[in-house]
């Protein structure tokens, strides 16, 4: 029995390592501000370049936005570190000021293919919504993963030392000690997930109108989603035999006492 | 004679350090009451994210830290979904 419980401790002893991983994330998601699209000869009435002036600075705007919120979720990791939140938020800042400036150029457009190259730019050069923010709350979902895979962790060891404690006052902990190996493997698999998903995703970069790559870039979020996915479906699981570990506890404890008092 | 005055300094010497010694506080900054770690005691780690003291195996402890954990699962769920915002990317129209 104490052995089962050293192998189920020896499984929740697992080295969280995400650090590392994320570290390649930062430079994967890079400006690509530099990038230039072919300007094709195009001719375009005054109110149709206005209106295409007012969508490219509505999309802009709302990239901004939606990259100045993700820039707040990266403060909040807790499991890489400083260096690595500060050069991806960094990256984030470039893509902003990017945006500042492709904003100013397009309201300065005079010529219909340069407009319709810039306007094109915002999805195809950048990929906001397509990659970057994906990238950045895969990472976001990945540290909390492992914040989540130390928590339970940390109970888990509480939990193994009550189990050997029931077990030495006499309760019978077979079922428990199951339930904490099944923890274990639980977390240990799903802080693998966590980590999958990152390395599957960090290393993408926009695919600047190439079909082929989008679609492979696509393809690659969906795994890195599905790792986050499956991750999660452990964390329940963990969950439920943490529950089932406690009410185990509750029932050895009732149990033995019950034979104490009988004797 | 020799013997008496000997002993006079001894006492005196005594005093004056006692009384240096209780000047200094060092004798009160050790209070009555205050003593918490007399026993062999750790202080508790202090605890992280919602979860109790890492040496705090308790029922109450069991259940904090349980807390804390569906807190954090709650943000994971929001984080992995938000994932999916983004990727139906459409290209902006001309």
């Amino acid at each position: 029995m104490k052995k089962n419980i050293l192998v189920a401790l020896s499984l929740l002893g697992f080295s969280v390592a995400l650090a590392p991983v994320l570290a390649s994330a930062a430079t994967a998601v890079t400006t690509s501000a530099n990038i230039t699209t072919p300007v094709a000869t195009v001719t375009m009435s005054a109110s149709a370049m206005a209106a295409a002036k007012a969508r490219g600075d509505k999309e802009l705007d709302r990239r901004i936005a939606a990259l100045t919120d993700v820039n707040a979720r990266i403060q909040t990791m807790q499991k890489v570190t400083d260096a690595f939140k500060q050069n991806l938020a960094t990256n984030i800042q470039t893509q902003i000021t990017g945006f500042a400036a492709l904003k100013s150029k397009i309201q300065a457009d005079t010529d219909a293919g340069v407009l319709k190259a810039d306007v094109t730019s915002i999805t195809q050069s950048y990929r906001v919504y397509a990659l970057i923010l994906p990238q950045v709350r895969i990472a976001a979902a990945a540290d909390r993963g492992v914040l989540i895979a130390e928590m339970m962790t940390t109970l888990g060891n509480k939990l193994a030392a009550r189990i050997q404690a029931a077990g030495k006052g006499g309760a019978d902990v077979t079922a428990l000690t199951a339930s904490l190996n099944d923890l274990g493997a639980k977390i240990s698999d799903a802080s693998t997930q966590a980590q999958a998903s990152v390395s599957t995703s960090a290393a993408l970069t926009p695919d600047g109108g190439d079909k082929t790559k989008m679609a492979s870039n696509t393809a690659t979020l969906a795994k890195a989603r599905a790792n986050l996915a499956a991750a999660e479906k452990d964390f329940q699981a963990a969950r439920k035999d943490i529950d089932s570990i406690i009410k185990g506890l509750k029932v050895a404890a009732s149990a033995t006492t019950n034979t104490t008092v009988s004797h | 004679m020799s013997k008496v005055f000997k002993w006079v300094i001894a006492v005196v010497v005594i005093v004056v350090l006692g009384l240096l010694v209780w000047r200094s506080g060092w004798l009160t900054s050790v209070k009555p009451g205050m003593q918490t770690n007399t026993q062999g005691t750790k202080a508790p780690a202090a605890p992280t994210n919602g979860m109790s003291a890492s040496n705090d195996a308790s029922d109450a402890a069991l259940v904090q830290d349980s807390a804390a954990i569906d807190s954090q699962m709650q943000g994971y769920s929001a984080d992995s979904a938000a994932v999916d915002s983004g990727l139906g990317d459409k290209s902006v129209g001309q």
